[in-house]
């Protein structure tokens, strides 16, 4: 539509958005990123040139520990997790007596916070009183009880394992997914003599390529930007196995290496882009031929 | 995929599903569900059941359902934390994020889906990359900025911050659906001598509740749960939303953990409440973010 004698108020209606965009978006990413070139601290700014990145990728131990153990995360969210949600969400496509309450079931601990899934993960795995042990007693695997997320060997694992709530947002996402694909392309394979299990396997899968890529974009996403599990669970303990780049980055924010800390939110950042552009790519995430 | 009649096209095509009948691999489908049930519930069934039992109980360790269902775990939450208070920071910073957000979103995508702006696809683009940066990343000019606008540890300080965080998601969900509505409503009304402001509050905005409803859900949600940026603003306690009030949880409880169990169960219940009575507005909201990238 044109929009003759309307300039003055189209400006208007979009100086708001364009104002915080740029106030806590576009300025903070300019901030950090010089920033991250300079000793930054308490005491004041001292340009260092790329000491910072230096730092991060050879001097510092925590770091490396930082940027493997979110790799870790990312590949395990992402080839265990996104691979959990569509094997539920093909049995859920089945409708099976009651699959609208397992539905409802599994998405509950997505819609509940981080923060609380925290504590309640955090008395789940606990040594003393959590069911998990109980579990393992239950079942005759007293030898396996542990305490799962204090713990340099286990620690990691149990903090990803407490993740595995996702499953029931891809779920979803793929459930939506499967009832769009045309009845007509199931008869055909019925036709053709496949049993259920091979059109689930030849006409299923390959048509949600789409769907499993944006899944594995969101997982890869959020399970970079994880934080505040960790800080409540462990703190990125015991002796950084739990520590990942967002609480590294928050304990050296809370140590006033300001700095740094820039220079570790370019790798979040320089990280989050990557991961989108390559599994984007890998999937070719937007294409629609088959 | 198309967000609007997702579930529409959903139910149609499970009326149209493949029969069943009882055989091995029904089995097989009902053990993968139990096991994810389990997988995915028992911690919280676990931990809200436990609520209810006697610190004794809990340490025990014995017994998955409390002998007796006592309350005692409510009163010392409601007792040992301010938590009605923190209930009602959360509660004003999100209702108020989520209003923001949907004027400020709306205004910015109206133009933009609609008429012949200059620049409508380089401003487009520009806004919808804001989705992909991983705020996380941002924490410290985003504290500096805060207390150089001294909007730190304030309530409207935070609304400001989510308003602008969850700008640009919301900003291509209602653009999305601003341009699904027909071409031809604005100009009957451009006849009638309606303004700018006339078309968009009176006219657009109203024709698009549900597109709107998806993205006050979402950002409602994605709001109460926030954590990491009210801890990093709010020091003050009369600020605390309920998010960061559970960092406290576990030193202000101690080993009273009926106390908070009941505490964490309390601030888990109400979303769960609105996930069950606002269930498709939720999936749909959801599904709707999750597929922007």
């Amino acid at each position: 539509m044109q929009i003759r004698g309307m300039r003055l108020s189209i400006a208007l209606s979009l100086l708001p958005g364009a104002v915080l965009f740029v106030t806590f978006l576009v300025i903070p990413i300019g901030i950090m990123m010089v920033t991250s070139l300079y000793k930054w601290n308490a005491f004041g700014l001292e340009y260092v040139g790329l000491d910072n990145y230096v730092r991060l990728f050879t001097r510092d131990r925590a770091a490396m520990r930082a940027l493997s153990n979110t790799a870790i995360w990312i590949v395990a969210a992402t080839l265990i997790h996104v691979p959990l949600g569509l094997l539920v969400a093909i049995v859920l496509s089945k409708k099976l007596f009651g699959w609208r309450v397992f539905r409802t079931l599994f998405f509950i601990p997505n819609i509940i916070s981080y923060a609380s899934l925290s504590i309640v993960y955090l008395s789940f795995f606990n040594a003393r009183y959590g069911l998990f042990n109980s579990i393992l007693a239950t079942i005759g695997l007293e030898s396996l009880q542990q305490d799962w997320l204090f713990q340099t060997n286990t620690a990691l694992y149990a903090m990803i394992a407490t993740w595995l709530f996702q499953v029931g947002l891809y779920m979803l996402l793929f459930l939506a997914e499967i009832a769009a694909i045309p009845e007509s392309l199931y008869e055909a394979a019925k036709i053709d003599g496949a049993s259920e299990f091979q059109q689930d396997i030849l006409v299923t899968i390959p048509m949600m390529r789409n769907i499993i890529g944006t899944a594995m974009i969101l997982s890869a996403t959020q399970s970079l930007i994880y934080f505040e599990g960790i800080l409540i669970m462990t703190n990125g303990g015991p002796a950084n196995a739990t520590l990942n780049l967002p609480m590294f980055a928050y304990r050296n924010y809370s140590n006033f290496n300001w700095g740094y800390t820039n220079s570790i939110g370019v790798m979040i950042l320089v990280f989050g882009l990557v991961l989108i552009i390559a599994i984007r790519a890998v999937f070719r995430v937007g294409s629609v031929e088959q | 995929m198309s967000h609007a009649n997702l579930l529409s096209s959903e139910r149609k095509a499970w009326e149209t599903g493949r029969n069943r009948r009882l055989s091995v691999s029904t089995i097989v489908y009902y053990l993968i569900l139990l096991f994810f049930t389990a997988a995915l519930l028992l911690p919280v069934t676990w931990l809200i059941l436990a609520s209810f039992k006697t610190n004794a109980e809990i340490l025990s360790g014995s017994g998955f359902f409390p002998e007796q269902f006592r309350l005692e775990g409510y009163q010392d939450a409601i007792e040992g934390v301010a938590i009605g208070q923190f209930f009602l920071n959360s509660f004003i910073v999100s209702t108020s994020s989520t209003i923001l957000v949907i004027l400020v979103a709306s205004m910015a995508a109206y133009p933009l889906a609609r008429l012949l702006v200059p620049w409508r696809n380089t401003l487009t683009l520009i806004f919808a990359l804001g989705i992909v940066v991983p705020v996380t990343s941002l924490i410290v000019p985003e504290v500096f900025i805060m207390r150089w606008l001294h909007l730190n540890d304030t309530k409207h300080g935070l609304i400001l911050l989510y308003t602008a965080l969850y700008f640009p998601l919301s900003f291509v969900v209602l653009r999305a659906y601003f341009l699904s509505l027909p071409p031809e409503i604005e100009e009957a009304a451009l006849i009638d001598g309606a303004n700018y402001w006339t078309m968009l509050f009176r006219l657009i905005m109203p024709l698009s509740l549900p597109g709107i409803s998806t993205v006050g859900v979402l950002v409602f949600i994605f709001t109460w749960n926030e954590f990491l940026y009210a801890l990093l603003l709010i020091s003050s306690a009369e600020n605390r939303t309920v998010q960061i009030a559970i960092r406290f949880f576990k030193s202000t409880f101690d080993f009273n953990l009926r106390g908070m169990f009941a505490a964490i169960t309390l601030v888990m219940i109400l979303p769960i409440l609105v996930f069950i009575f606002l269930q498709e507005r939720v999936v749909s909201g959801l599904t709707a973010g999750a597929t922007k990238f």
